[in-house]
């Protein structure tokens, strides 16, 4: 078994258009929920959202590929130019290298489809533009990945919910740990701000109308975010060997589904991830000093992920820290995994522990620490990074600076 | 019983799988078998019945402060929306 390093990131969230972006907009403990800006409103109540904002296209893409690109393909080609750019990998010219490639994604291209019903359904219209298919796929945003940088081995899409991206890095992780693969581009990526999504997130009647705070005892939900995170796995050995950057270490990966109900989580389900995630690769629970929590400000999320921590980790969960990021870049859904185990990487590099913001007053269900509201500047080396996503998928990572 | 009384306890029946005449407004919702899941359908299907917008968060409820106990609780409520919404 091959130890797994990580030698790219690249992240594309509401904190900004690059990695530095996030770990800066963590460091700062910025919130980047604000009023939604790229979706008509009329018809919603739903008023906020953490979106990729004074984001164009055109400045990235030119107008015949992007025929080709749903937003979602977009934010994860980005996200993947600046991974592969660090880790200094080339497909093209490296004919020796095995790499995969893994992404995570809730929904695929939404806002292809939303357009496309619009035009059929209510505008009649008599024909459509003829890649609407490929556009709207699942698997859109990683076949034009391994397009643009000449990947040859395996390659699909992960789907899980809110824990695809968290799926597909351990899918990854696991071919470059038994050897399959020498390195894999993995990651997730999401934007879903069309009015008939929101509109059909609203009637779940989960949706924060202030703000996210995850944890606190008034909050109201969560908050719909957008983006892309990807990150360059590879063979320990082999990226010392080249001299490549070495930006953390992915040490195990713990899945588990709850087999309860469709939307509301279960204990039993998240203790099951985070025991498999230590037990993959044997460590204690004194060992971890950071979770980023699923966290989601829901009602249910966050008492059951407490729950489950003091389950998993005994007297050692009050000395542990837990945060949840989401409160600054939103529910990222199918990207939510890999922006947050960037989120975690950064903030390892950094020494600096991401807070959960928007903190009024704990739960008094809710008694960790949560860092909150203010960043930490506390050293810290060893963490996991849990989705618990609808319809009791779990997926747990553990990552080393 | 006013219609919008009738109207809600139906649609609680329903979804309970209750026998329709055996509710009135002092019904605990405790002792219907309905989940979680369950009061956000009706949630829905009272909105749609009878074209209101009921500000229901599913959080807030959890958090037992905004919890409906008894059917009359929630006939009330639907009561006040209607008359905020349509002027009734």
């Amino acid at each position: 078994m091959n130890r797994v390093a990580v030698t790219g990131l690249g992240c594309i969230s509401a904190l900004g258009m690059n990695s530095e972006a996030l770990a800066e907009g963590l460091r700062q403990g910025r919130c980047a929920i604000g009023p939604l800006t790229t979706t008509p409103l009329e018809r919603l109540t739903i008023r906020i959202g953490a979106e990729v904002a004074n984001y164009d296209p055109a400045v990235h893409f030119d107008e015949k590929r992007l025929l080709l690109l749903d937003r979602f393909s977009q934010f994860a080609l980005l996200a993947a130019r600046e991974a592969m750019a660090m880790s200094g990998l080339n497909p093209r010219t490296d004919s020796g290298l095995r790499i995969a490639a893994i992404l995570g994604s809730g929904v695929g291209g939404m806002n292809t489809l939303d357009e496309s019903f619009q035009r059929i359904y209510l505008e009649n219209a008599k024909r459509f533009q003829p890649f609407i298919i490929p556009k709207l796929m699942i698997s859109a945003a990683i076949s034009h990945i391994t397009m643009e940088h000449g990947i040859k081995g395996p390659a699909f899409t992960v789907a899980s919910a809110c824990a695809s991206a968290n799926h597909a890095i351990g899918v990854a992780f696991q071919m470059v740990r038994s050897g399959m693969a020498d390195a894999a581009l993995t990651g997730g990526s999401e934007s879903v701000f069309t009015p008939g999504t929101l509109k059909a997130w609203e009637a779940m009647r989960i949706l924060a109308p202030d703000t996210c705070r995850p944890f606190s005892r008034d909050r109201k939900g969560l908050v719909l975010g957008e983006g892309a995170g990807v990150l360059i796995l590879e063979n320990w050995e082999r990226a010392k060997a080249r001299g490549a950057p070495i930006l953390g270490e992915i040490l195990g990966f713990g899945m588990s589904a709850d087999a309860g109900d469709i939307v509301m989580p279960s204990l039993e389900g998240a203790v099951s991830a985070m025991r498999a995630a230590l037990a993959d690769c044997g460590l204690a629970p004194e060992d971890i000093e950071y979770i980023s929590a699923h966290g989601t400000g829901t009602a249910m999320n966050d008492i059951t992920e407490t729950k489950a921590i003091h389950e998993v980790f005994g007297p050692h969960a009050r000395r542990l820290a837990v945060s949840s990021t989401k409160s600054l870049h939103g529910h990222a859904l199918g990207a939510a995994g890999a922006i947050e185990a960037i989120a975690t990487l950064m903030a390892m590099r950094d020494g600096v522990m991401p807070p959960t913001g928007n903190f009024t007053e704990a739960d008094p269900q809710c008694d960790l620490d949560y860092v909150p509201n203010t960043p930490r500047a506390r050293p810290f080396g060893v963490a996991l990074s849990n989705s618990f996503a609808f319809g009791g998928l779990n997926s747990v990572i553990a990552l080393r600076r | 019983m006013t219609d919008i009384e009738g109207a809600v306890l139906e649609i609680i029946a329903a979804k309970s799988k209750a026998e329709p005449g055996t509710l009135s407004r002092q019904t605990e919702l405790s002792t219907l078998t309905l989940d979680s899941l369950d009061v956000v359908e009706m949630i829905f299907q009272i909105e749609e019945k009878f074209d209101i917008s009921i500000p229901y968060n599913a959080n807030e409820a959890a958090g037992a402060e905004m919890a409906f106990k008894t059917a009359g609780d929630i006939i009330d409520l639907v009561g006040k929306h209607i008359a905020e919404q349509k002027g009734a």
